[in-house]
């Protein structure tokens, strides 16, 4: 193969390498130079986080070929940062909350040096326009366009950091973990580099649904610096089919083989896969894999797959059924019957793909019998036990390790075939093995979610009161049941949302089609449900002539009924029962910010001008918090420094600051005293893991038990010591005092140092075991809920369909916060996904089963022109289910987004179209209004 | 998604660039900025043996205005006409296009030349160029044709560039003062490759549309000049009415391919609309009318 010696500058270094002709200039700075800080989010020009400057230019090192930076000069993110002083645009991003998993970071920060090099006092719309060349996933680019309107701006005198003593529960301090991020040294799963490591590829179905006829892999063995390719026939002697999480008796079971046995049941699932000694020699022999098919007929829309035996996902299960379950509240029959106004209506809700901006990856490295895997996983304590299960391992022979993780949102919360195939493959060849998923693959590799079918049936009394709602859906579960009932079951316990409902029937049937399973993703159910609900509600005002916010008033759970009892039963056999909130204040106040009132003298003032615009509200109540348990270990060490470890993986969260604070809260230490370490089974014994909004009430809770108990086990150490009753004594900043001797004062430090045996001319310990350390695990099975309103002003183009969000406001209560800066990074992203997957993103697929995306090109995110400043306010009524009164902030900010766009489009052209569908192409709602009449 | 394997040539001169496309042919894939090249190639759906690197080739970095009008040579990156001194007066369309083609980033690398021989159907430099009736350069080893931006585009993603020649460089005529022009294009996401778009230019005489130019593109087709609307408008007074009837012939005779993005319906619909809105621009800025808003 051709190769080339190049000479270059990098961050001012003279380097020089030989390279392969086709390497690029991405993968140089990131496999030979070691400067894993430039990210491969898409390797093909649409993310940006592989930017770099070359000479001074932002350009993508991933559409360059190494051999191109010849005798040129390559500024990384590396280079950046004098020593550890964060540049102006790096601290302006951490002040400003301009990053959160910290993936797509470094690619911002070099577009936007070579941007401010140039611009003079930009407005925010030429940074927006700057900045959307490149791609976020978590921020909802608030804090990427403020930090850098910041950095733009002469230079303020800046305020002495906050005092670390201000880390306690409630202060919207600096996350600890950015500071790492931004200078590019955060460390990804495909940034661990090991001795002897290997690159691993996968070859996938090209099929919907096909009989594997025959898989020749003999050319790809032969081929150069292959080192192992797998088929079924390969593994057959060890491989099992993946266990089913949350078994369901109303679930009909099937999940995959690590590799296809006889029958590939979607495009993408995998067939075989290969090792070589880079992931380009990978690829190479996946071209040489000779796959022979015989193509089956594919069931690709879920009802035609109900009525449709031929297109069978599973031999023996003729109508598809994945799935059928319900449950009534009330009498809905009768309340139907009673009602003064029934609206029956179709509402579909489309696939989307969650697209974390770091794909899927996996390093696993197999010595001495013991299992090592770096993984992008929500849940390592999960995944250990599935795969020390696939793989025949004792579970104590297995380390999982979460590293940095580059944006999470409920897929990387499942168990994927290349975890047991990596580790496998690791095992069998005696050297550690990598597989990243590229950008391709994610689009069928990773699990995908949201697809459901709705008949709703609305019964209203003249004022507008719910009477009854009857919903019968169809639930598209793809070709197996990773998660078994949980998204679609969470859908029917959540379409009445904050709204009293007395009388309610639910039916979900779940349907296999020969296409990626579906999974929780952000939301999981929640979004399709308040969609349902509010799509509803408007329909139901128009009948009835009333204002849409006057229905919704009319039938918000009121302050005084909490908590409320639903009646309906969720999956765990418990009641719903929301906690507490004041629904009322959060949709009142939202008005406020939004401009409600004097809306329709704005919408005649742009209807002079020839402009359609438009308003729509929607509110929402989402579980957060999911039980059963999360658990927390803290340790004081005898250099004071305080350790809490937990099994909850971070994927951008900030984790590593909230449960800090909430550590430092109950132990009565120093903030910047405390170290989180989370994601490591070697860390804690149990874990649940990161998904449904729940780590700040399941591990927060669990973290406040265990400093409290520290804390306890300190006082009864050094009551000891002073010859004191524990209640005699206080601690603050780590220092604990007789309250009434303060002289008398001992650090927490020292009593490790004490109980760790180190002192020995004290007083007896009695009977306190070693160490000063805790671990508590904190049980709840009664979620608490949080709630909020979207409020929303569009444009649309009558020509073109296209949507412009003008301006909109959110009024949010996730109970008590611990960290409102991360709190609020939570909705501007959760806002902006939901606005992606209304106007932006869907996974079509054709009749054969193909999916019409597969790259950034075919498959729009939405970019921080797309997106504007979010009003964003904040209630906090704690909940009273769990001590620390907080309730989950990861979800709330998508659920109620389609829902309140898709209200304002039709509030836009005055009611002359209905739509019953998202998301919203431009295409079908410019030829929905063509075909009106009214228009 | 990793590049396949090929041969790697650089050049240093245009005759020893033009040698390798002798022998090789059709093996050989150009590298100028390589922003869809690359792309191709990491997805591995072109396969080719070779790359010729023509980036050292010191001919082909050329840029310069004289009598004639604007020289841009192979390896003129779009941010360097982008940034070319007094483009806004040498030529209004091309500085207004420029900033429409994919993000900075991309333009740093992406050439002009590249672009144009790339032949993408939603690409703005095609229509600019039909639009403007450049004249491009195809050089072989002992021999150069030129050829007028209308014979140049046989399909989507295929120009008339035959397998030993390469695109040496574009030529836009000198810029009529007077003339108006504008862009349009409309796209799902802001700063995005176009669901469909129209360049126009109006050259006005006597306070009438002497010669009118409207492109559209795309459409999933090569760029299309509306030679029936552009014939209707051309010696007429300005009116309502006037562009009304143009809306609706830009919408008879565009073609247009239905693709995931958007339906053919759309795009012929759509086209109209902008057609319209491109020319009430153009025609402000020709000084044909004081008309804001059209539908």
């Amino acid at each position: 193969m051709d190769s080339r010696r190049i000479q270059l500058t990098v961050n001012g270094q003279e380097k020089q390498a030989d390279v392969y002709t086709r390497l690029t200039l991405a993968d140089l700075l990131r496999d030979e130079f070691d400067l894993t800080g430039t990210h491969l989010g898409c390797e093909h020009g649409f993310c940006g986080a592989c930017t770099v400057l070359l000479d001074g230019e932002a350009v993508r090192s991933c559409l360059t070929l190494a051999v191109q930076a010849n005798g040129r000069a390559v500024t990384t993110v590396e280079g950046l940062a004098d020593g550890n002083e964060l540049s102006r645009l790096q601290a302006a991003f951490q002040r400003q909350n301009g990053l959160q998993c910290g993936f797509c970071t470094p690619g911002f920060l070099m577009t936007a040096t070579a941007f401010l090099a140039h611009a003079v006092n930009p407005t925010e719309q030429e940074v927006r326009k700057a900045l959307s060349g490149n791609l976020c996933r978590c921020t909802g680019y608030q804090g990427i366009v403020q930090a850098v309107l910041e950095a733009a701006r002469e230079p303020l005198k800046r305020e002495p950091s906050q005092p670390a003593c201000e880390g306690n529960i409630g202060a919207a301090i600096d996350r600890s973990e950015d500071n790492r991020l931004l200078q590019g040294r955060g460390v990804y799963t495909s940034d661990i580099r090991l001795p002897r490591l290997v690159h691993a590829a996968v070859l996938r179905s090209a099929h919907a649904r096909a009989r594997i006829v025959r898989l020749d892999t003999a050319a790809a063995r032969r081929a150069p610096g292959v080192l192992a390719v797998l088929t079924f026939a390969d593994i057959a002697d060890i491989a099992r089919p993946f266990p089913q999480v949350q078994p369901h008796p109303a679930l009909n079971s099937r999940l995959p083989y690590p590799l296809v046995r006889d029958v590939a049941r979607y495009a993408g699932e995998p067939l075989a896969i290969v090792v070589a000694e880079n992931r380009y020699r990978a690829e190479d022999a996946l071209e040489l894999i000779k796959a022979e098919y015989e193509p089956l007929p594919a069931a690709v829309d879920p009802e035609s797959a109900l009525r449709n035996a031929e297109q069978r996902v599973h031999d023996d299960l003729p109508d598809n059924v994945a799935g059928r379950f319900g449950q009534e509240v009330g009498h809905v029959e009768q309340a139907l019957k009673e009602s003064h106004t029934v609206i029956k209506e179709r509402l579909t809700i489309g696939r989307v793909s969650g697209q974390a901006m770091e794909t899927r990856a996996i390093t696993a490295s197999y010595e001495a019998g013991k299992l090592t895997v770096w993984l992008t996983s929500q849940s390592p304590h999960m995944t250990r036990r599935v795969m020390a299960g696939q793989l025949n391992l004792p579970l104590e022979d297995v380390h999982v390790i979460a590293p940095d993780i580059g944006g999470g949102f409920g897929p990387k919360n499942r168990y994927y075939p290349e975890y047991t195939l990596v580790p496998l493959l690791a095992m069998r060849l005696g050297r550690p093995v990598t597989w990243v998923e590229d950008r391709r693959e994610s689009f069928t590799a990773t699990y995908h979610a949201r697809e459901q079918v709705h008949e709703v049936t609305l019964g209203l009394a003249e004022d507008g009161t719910i009477m009854a709602l009857r919903d019968h859906y169809i639930y598209d579960q793809g070709a197996y049941t990773p998660i078994g009932v949980v998204v679609p079951h969470v859908t029917s316990v959540s379409i009445p949302g904050p709204y009293r409902v007395p009388a309610y029937e639910v039916e979900c049937t779940m349907v296999f089609t020969n296409k990626p399973p579906g999974a929780p993703y952000r939301g999981a159910g929640k979004p399709q449900a308040a969609f349902i609900i509010e799509r509803m509600l408007d329909f139901g005002a128009q009948k009835l002539n009333l204002d849409p916010v006057e229905i919704r008033r009319r039938n918000l759970i009121k302050p005084e009924e909490f908590p409320y009892h639903t009646k309906m039963i969720d999956m765990d056999e418990t009641e719903v029962i929301y906690d507490s909130g004041n629904y009322q204040a959060c949709l009142e106040r939202a008005l406020e910010l939004i401009g409600y009132k004097d809306f329709p003298q704005e919408q005649a003032r742009t209807r002079r001008e020839r402009r359609r615009t438009g308003i729509g509200v929607a509110c929402y109540a989402t579980k957060t918090g999911r039980g059963p348990f999360e658990g927390a270990r803290v340790r004081v060490e005898p250099d004071g420094q305080v350790f809490v470890y937990s099994g909850v993986a971070s994927q951008g969260q900030g984790h590593q600051t909230t449960l800090a604070q909430v550590c430092a809260e109950y132990l009565g230490v120093r903030f910047s005293d405390v170290s989180v370490k989370n994601g490591d089974t070697a860390e804690i014994e149990k874990s649940i893991g990161t998904y449904a909004a729940r780590v700040a009430v399941m591990a927060g809770n669990a973290v406040a038990m265990a400093a409290g108990a520290v804390r306890e086990k300190a006082f009864q150490a050094a009551a000891d010591i002073f010859a004191v009753s524990p209640d005699m004594l206080e601690i603050a900043e780590g220092v604990i005092c007789v309250s009434r001797a303060p002289e008398q004062n001992i650090t927490l430090g020292q009593i490790a140092q004490h109980l760790n045996g180190g002192i020995s001319q004290t007083a007896s310990t009695g009977d306190l075991p070693n160490g000063l350390e805790e671990t508590r695990y904190y049980q709840n099975n009664q979620p608490p809920y949080a709630n909020g309103t979207y409020a929303v002003v569009i444009e649309v183009d009558q020509p073109t369909g296209i949507v412009k969000i003008l301006r909109h406001a959110l009024v949010h209560d996730c109970g008590v916060m611990i960290n409102p800066r991360i709190v609020e990074g939570q909705i501007y992203g959760g806002v902006a996904q939901g606005i992606s997957e209304t106007l932006l993103e869907e996974l079509c697929y054709d009749e054969a089963g193909q999916p019409l995306a597969d790259s950034y090109k075919s498959y729009l995110l939405p970019n921080a022109a797309m997106i504007p400043t979010l009003m964003l306010e904040h209630l906090e009524t704690p909940s009273p289910f769990n001590p620390l009164g907080v309730k989950g902030a990861g979800e709330g900010g998508t659920v109620p987004v389609a829902a309140a766009i898709i209200s304002a489009i039709e509030n836009a052209l005055g009611g002359a179209v209905r739509l019953r569908r998202r998301p919203v192409h431009p295409v079908d709602l410019q030829a929905l209004m063509r075909a009106s009449e009214s228009l | 998604m990793k590049p396949p394997p090929f041969d790697y040539y650089d050049p240093t001169v245009l005759a020893d660039a033009l040698q390798v496309l002798a022998e090789h042919g059709r093996d050989v894939k150009i590298l100028a900025g390589g922003q869809s090249l690359l792309q191709l190639l990491n997805y591995r759906l072109i396969r080719p043996h070779a790359l010729l690197d023509i980036n050292r080739v010191a001919e082909l970095h050329l840029l310069e205005q004289d009598a004639e009008g604007l020289k841009v040579g192979a390896t003129i990156r779009q941010s360097e006409l982008e940034k070319f001194p007094g483009l806004a007066e040498i030529n209004p369309l091309l500085a207004e296009a420029l900033p429409w083609i994919g993000h900075f980033q991309t333009r740093n690398r992406g050439t002009v030349c590249g672009s144009l021989a790339h032949a993408d159907p939603a690409a703005e430099l095609p229509a600019v160029a039909l639009t403007l009736e450049a004249k491009l350069t195809l050089e072989r080893n002992g021999g150069q044709r030129v050829v007028p931006s209308r014979k140049f585009f046989k399909e989507a993603l295929t120009t008339v560039i035959e397998p030993d020649e390469a695109l040496t460089r574009v030529a836009f005529p000198s810029w009529n003062h007077g003339d108006g022009w504008a862009l349009e294009q409309v796209a799902r996401r802001p700063h995005d490759f176009a669901l469909v778009g129209v360049v126009a230019m109006l050259t006005p005489a006597d306070g009438a549309c002497a010669r009118a130019r409207i492109t559209v593109f795309g459409t999933g087709y090569p760029p299309a000049r509306s030679e029936a609307a552009e014939s209707f408008l051309n010696g007429k007074t300005w009116s309502a009415a006037l562009l009304r009837e143009v809306v609706a012939r830009v919408r008879t005779e565009t073609r247009a391919r239905s693709d995931a993005q958007a339906t053919s319906e759309y795009r012929r619909c759509v086209a109209g609309t902008l057609a319209g809105r491109a020319l009430v621009r153009a025609a402000q800025r020709a000084g044909l009318t004081r008309e804001n808003r059209h539908g």
